[in-house]
């Protein structure tokens, strides 16, 4: 039997002009689910009509479904619903509109009790196991296995190509299923940035000099230069700076 | 003896409707197409006019032509008369002795041109035809001489030789098929406007709800189109002129339409026997009119080289449009495919959402013009002029021209406002990459803009702006009248005094002016008001040689051996100039970013800017 | 009442005269002979240790270690966590991986490690519970890092439910993340677990934690379903350039391709280029840094032969430590550079190469 796969879907938005978009971190993971073997669905909790769904049918889905949903329902357990018979669930790690938690993976693997791997650049399934390679900090790589049936969120900087095509766009279908139900308030209170974030930090008592002298320190209008000394003098003043700052094993 | 060429006559005819049908059912396996058969009746004075303007511009083999083709047709025809009909003239024998003659001549000037042929040209077949010619030619003067001789059997060879290639060939694609192809391309080109005396430039649009989506295979072409691709003689004249192939980049126009020609006849290239695309062997593709193009005939590079510049359709004698096969060869890659090279799908991605090429915010666009007291254009509000910037008001350079314009504007005391932050891209960089979708939204966009508002005139000093706004809107219901700004300066009266630049200074024809609307007066015209005198460069006017901003080229970045603009500033330097006057943000940018020690860019309302009195 | 004699400052303070003639007093400093006996400021007074009584509840940190220590981000965290602490509360530090870092700086008083280095997500989800359970931590507060931090304190969230992730602004009430690319502000009272981006708190505490080591009843390691197959680093030359972390960088001045190339590798660094480099052919134009080419965040970046135009810096804005070579001392790159060689491009990478190939050699051929 063929592997079941479903894809979760968020609707972002272009952070300059607002227009709602399929979310970039998304369609990365469309296009790694579209190079699976296996019968592929989408899977949308929000507005049916929301025109940033035909992109993902232009980024190549044949199928969208759509959960209608507001943003207090209870979407986890509408999501949890429908992919009880999944084998592998794909998603993106943080969506570009919404609470912006990257929470959504997390907790559907939790309501499904499925292991959850996040942070991934590129799977490959292997019987009844996935091979996941996750991305690490400085250019380290991680490879994990997991057991299928798993949740896998794919790291947004996943190196593919996605291709939007209008004429798929048409070919495709959305669809919309049972709403979901429930609502919990919301512990946010929202409103528009007026100021730059405040640093948490201790409050000290300081004497005016010291304060103005820790203000006015960071600013630095550059570092050393260094125009004396031979060719062989300088190559070793870089590598003393290199190793001073732990930058270099040499 | 006059039977045998009776008969011979009646054969090739025979062979050469044949060779039409075939050659026919292969065109009509294209898309149909709206043309009217009354362009049939046409086609001389196309033939004699519109083509001879062309073709005159190498005397050489535009008279060598007159010559073999005259003489070819004229015997023809007095043959179809004289033998066809039995009527066994001796006057009409006499003329076709006389017309054989002009034949042999001719055919001798091109034997003569191709043993030290220019690159351009293609070799293989092409390096037969003089012989063709010549034994058609030959062998009718001979039997005209002496109907009866011992000779004019003999001579039955060579015109058998002769008719046989030029009858067969039609049939089997061999180089004579230009003939009949040319005549009837003439007859039902594409773009009969351009018989109008009119310049037909703009792209047509597709019917989108319809499932047009541009050509992915042969078959796709509209029947005419495949017709066309059959007239290419290989001149290579468009080769010659194409800025990406001297670049080194993989692209070179008339292989292009070879394999076009390959596509819908089916086989692969290696019959090609001219110059390859640069960098890419011959031999290694094939097609056939139900598979894919780009892929398999055509790599995507050479498909995405193409700068739309128009200088190959500029120089083709055949009348070919080759940009309308290469944005038809687009559209199924950027609508169907998504699959385009470079960071054009983040710039497609970025009109779709932002409606601006570098995902700008829109409200800042005309942010340049905070402090020049000028009005921005409101609804109800009537005016002359709009002035639309286009993208490249978000770029710190080309601001500078738009400021010049601004100010000479007020100094002419014209009526005229700004779009202001309603201005949306006009969609003419969506469109060159093939994206018809984001195109037309963004134009349908556009006109319900202009539509709120009330002026007579637009002005823009982006080419690119003018040409989609011009020539392509229309087709979506938008009808302006939209001036160049240097169109429009050459009729303001500007107080406009010597100019102060002592420096030589050359003008650099922009593609989407010079080519695309034939505006090469009024910048001239300008310069001369301020007492520039133009240090031309060989290439200029209508051919002038395109920087290489157009087509989405420097989105899609295709590598070469050299790059166009430098190819363009080197023209500049030859002309020992130190200064190069330009009329398009997209040429400043591309001239601007020539590496070394060059000449530097103005546009010509810089330059004007410069020499206002007071 | 007698309070304490105000300090007054002797106004004949040390002065210098610039160069203009004017005088101008150095601040900071006490003059000679200080006619009302001013007091010192007490810099180097060592700072108290916050918790003064026995705790009654407390706070969770929970990081991760690299190589026995923690980096910044980690270090921010254990800090808010000692200034949310209330004085009755206690600061427990949960560190994954072996730790050699002295915690107390930053507030921790009590430090619970697990050493294990592997990945076991499963089993520091069990640690972390069994901790929860010996703590009772009024809050619990994670790093919101991609691999580490951020991937734990989700999967407890998950199952606790009361979390902020991305927190861009804490204090004592609230929590504030940043929505729809930084416009929108949404704020709540501080919910059970805190994910914390980087850079919010300021770890330089005026208090010292007790930093004493504790203990917890480890679970047993149950088989997870996942498995860690093991790390492995991709070399820089494979790695998109805006993750590499160590970029050697080619201007107009670097005209000895194949050293540059040769040094690039004995770093094991990224090469890019600026745009004069890549428009003249030298280099790929995926390798381009600056305003239209790649904007990069390596921790060293080093500048050769390139003059540091504006849409260069645009490039390398989140560049860490910046290194420049260039033979015009002018150059504007100097202004943003943390340290700047006025020399030859070319003579400079000979002299690197040798030093990282055959160190001693160039001491040896210079002379002392």
């Amino acid at each position: 039997m063929s592997l079941r796969i479903s894809l979760l879907v968020s609707v972002g938005r272009n952070p300059v002009s607002g227009t709602p978009r399929a979310c970039r971190n998304d369609v990365a993971a469309l296009e790694i689910a579209r190079s699976l073997a296996g019968e592929l669905t989408l899977l949308h909790a929000g507005e049916v009509g929301n025109p940033g769904l035909a992109d993902y049918l232009a980024y190549g889905a044949d199928r969208l479904e759509v959960v209608p949903a507001s943003p207090d329902s209870d979407i986890v357990a509408a999501l949890a619903d429908q992919l009880g018979n999944t084998d592998l669930i794909l998603c993106g790690s943080r969506a570009e509109d919404g609470e912006e938690s990257g929470m959504l993976p997390y907790l559907v693997a939790q309501r499904l009790k499925r292991p959850i791997i996040g942070q991934a650049l590129s799977l490959t399934i292997i019987g009844d196991h996935v091979e996941v390679t996750q991305f690490l900090p400085k250019g380290a790589r991680r490879l994990v296995r997991v057991a299928l049936p798993a949740v896998v969120a794919i790291h947004p900087r996943a190196p593919v190509r996605p291709r939007y095509a209008f004429a798929r766009k048409r070919a495709g279908t959305i669809v919309a299923l049972a709403p979901a139900t429930g609502s919990q308030a919301s512990p946010w209170h929202i409103e528009p940035v007026t100021r730059a974030p405040i640093k948490f930090k201790a409050h000290k008592k300081e004497a005016g000099h010291s304060r103005m002298q820790s203000a006015i320190a960071s600013v630095s209008k550059g570092g050393e230069v260094l125009t004396e000394g031979s060719a062989a003098e300088k190559a070793q003043a870089i590598l003393a700076y290199l190793r001073r700052h732990r930058l270099t094993d040499h | 003896m006059a039977q045998a060429v009776t008969a011979l006559f009646w054969l090739t005819a025979l062979l050469l409707a044949a060779g039409l049908a075939r050659r026919a059912s292969l065109w009509r396996a294209g898309r149909a197409a709206p043309v009217r058969w009354s362009g049939l009746l046409a086609v001389p004075k196309r033939y004699l006019v519109d083509l001879h303007h062309v073709v005159a511009r190498d005397p050489y083999i535009a008279r060598t032509h007159v010559a073999v083709a005259g003489g070819a047709v004229a015997s023809i025809l007095l043959v179809a008369v004289n033998y066809g009909l039995a009527l066994y003239n001796p006057l009409l024998n006499g003329f076709i002795h006389l017309a054989g003659g002009i034949t042999v001549a001719g055919a001798f000037f091109v034997w003569l041109r191709r043993r030290n042929p220019p690159a351009r040209l293609s070799g293989g077949p092409w390096d037969r035809l003089p012989y063709s010619l010549a034994g058609f030619g030959f062998g009718l003067v001979l039997v005209t001489a002496s109907p009866a001789s011992d000779v004019a059997f003999i001579a039955l060879l060579p015109l058998t030789l002769g008719a046989g290639d030029l009858a067969l060939g039609i049939g089997i694609g061999g180089p004579m098929k230009h003939a009949v192809a040319g005549l009837l391309h003439l007859a039902f080109h594409p773009r009969p406007d351009r018989f109008s005396g009119v310049r037909s430039t703009g792209l047509k649009p597709l019917a989108l709800d319809q499932g047009e989506f541009g050509v992915a295979k042969p078959v796709d072409f509209t029947w005419n189109q495949l017709l066309e691709f059959d007239a290419c003689v290989q001149c290579g004249k468009c080769e010659a002129a194409c800025p990406a192939f001297a670049a080194g980049q993989p692209l070179n126009p008339k292989k292009l339409m070879q394999d076009l020609v390959v596509g819908l006849q089916g086989g692969s290239d290696a019959g090609y026997a001219g110059s390859p695309y640069p960098g890419r062997a011959i031999g290694e593709h094939q097609g056939g009119p139900h598979q894919p193009i780009i892929g398999g005939l055509i790599d995507p590079e050479t498909l995405w080289s193409c700068t739309t510049c128009r200088a190959c359709v500029q120089e083709c004698p055949m009348l070919i449009e080759h940009v309308d096969a290469i944005i038809d060869l687009r559209r199924d890659q950027a609508l169907v495919q998504g699959d385009l090279p470079g960071t054009a799908p983040d710039i497609l991605a970025n009109l779709r959402e932002t409606a601006t090429v570098g995902g700008y915010d829109t409200d800042t666009r005309y942010h340049w013009a905070t402090d020049l007291t000028v009005r921005i254009a409101k609804p109800g509000e009537k005016i002359d002029l709009l002035l639309m910037a286009g993208e490249s008001a978000f770029d710190l350079r080309a601001q500078r021209t738009l400021r010049a314009l601004v100010r000479l504007l007020q100094a002419a005391k014209a009526d005229f406002a700004l779009l202001g932050p309603v201005e949306t891209d006009c969609g003419d960089t969506a469109r060159r990459l093939g994206d018809e979708a984001t195109f037309q939204s963004l134009a349908r966009q556009t006109i319900a803009t202009l539509a709120t508002l009330s002026f007579d005139r637009i002005v823009t000093a982006d080419p690119h702006v003018m040409h989609s706004l011009k020539n392509e809107y229309p087709a979506l219901g938008g009808h302006y009248q939209v001036l160049h700004h240097t169109t429009l300066l050459a009729t303001l009266p500007l107080p406009l005094g010597k100019s102060p630049e002592t420096r030589s200074v050359t003008y650099h024809d922009p593609c989407y002016l010079g080519r695309y609307n034939g505006e090469t007066a009024a910048p001239r015209k300008l310069l001369g008001a301020i007492g520039i005198e133009i240090a031309e460069m060989t290439r200029s006017g209508l051919s002038s040689r395109c920087c290489g901003g157009g087509g989405g080229a420097p989105l899609t970045d295709i590598p070469g051996e050299t790059r166009i603009p430098d190819l363009r500033m080197n023209d500049a330097r030859a002309t020992g100039a130190k200064v190069v006057a330009v009329g398009c943000p997209n040429c400043t940018a591309m001239l601007e970013g020539v590496v070394g020690d060059r000449p530097e860019v103005l546009d010509i309302a810089e330059l004007l800017a410069q020499a206002l009195e007071g | 009442m007698q309070d304490a004699p105000i300090p007054r400052r002797n106004p004949r303070r040390p002065a210098v005269l610039t160069a203009a003639g004017l005088k101008r007093i150095t601040l900071g400093e006490q003059g000679e002979g200080s006619v009302f006996g001013a007091a010192l400021p007490a810099e180097a007074a060592a700072k108290p240790i916050r918790l003064t009584t026995e705790p009654s509840s407390a706070l969770l940190a929970v990081v991760h270690a690299d190589r026995g220590a923690l980096d910044g981000h980690a270090r921010q965290v254990v800090a808010a966590a000692a200034l949310l602490a209330e004085p009755s509360d206690a600061v427990v530090v949960l560190v994954f991986g072996a730790l050699s870092d002295d915690l107390a700086p930053l507030g921790a008083d009590r430090v619970i490690v697990s050493p294990d280095e592997a990945w076991r997500p499963d089993y520091e989800v069990a640690c972390l519970r069994a901790a929860i359970d010996q703590v009772q931590p009024r809050h619990i507060l994670f790093p919101d890092t991609e691999a580490g931090g951020g991937d734990l304190g989700r999967r407890l969230a998950a199952i606790e439910g009361d979390a902020a992730a991305h927190v861009a602004e804490l204090d004592r009430s609230c929590a504030t993340t940043r929505r729809r690319g930084g416009r929108l502000a949404a704020r709540r009272a501080l919910p059970k677990i805190l994910l914390l981006d980087p850079d919010i708190v300021d770890p330089d505490l005026p208090f010292l934690g007790r930093a004493e080591t504790a203990s917890l009843a480890l679970p047993v390691e149950g088989s997870g379903k996942l498995c860690d197959l093991g790390r492995q680093s991709v070399p820089a030359a494979d790695l998109p350039l805006e993750e590499a972390d160590f970029i050697l960088s080619a201007g107009n001045g670097v005209a000895d391709i194949p050293t540059f190339l040769s040094l690039a590798d004995a770093f094991g660094a990224a090469v890019g280029a600026s745009r004069v480099a890549v428009d003249d052919g030298k280099f790929p134009r995926a390798k381009q840094i600056g305003a239209t080419g790649k904007t990069v965040s390596a921790s060293v970046y080093m500048a050769i032969g390139i003059s540091g135009a504006i849409q260069h810096l645009q490039g390398i804005k989140a560049c860490r430590h910046v290194i420049a070579i260039n033979s015009d001392a002018s150059a504007p790159i100097a202004k943003r550079a943390d340290l700047t060689i006025v020399a030859d491009a070319q003579d400079v990478m000979r002299h690197l190469l040798r030093e990282m190939t055959d160190p001693g050699r160039n001491d040896m051929e210079e002379g002392s």
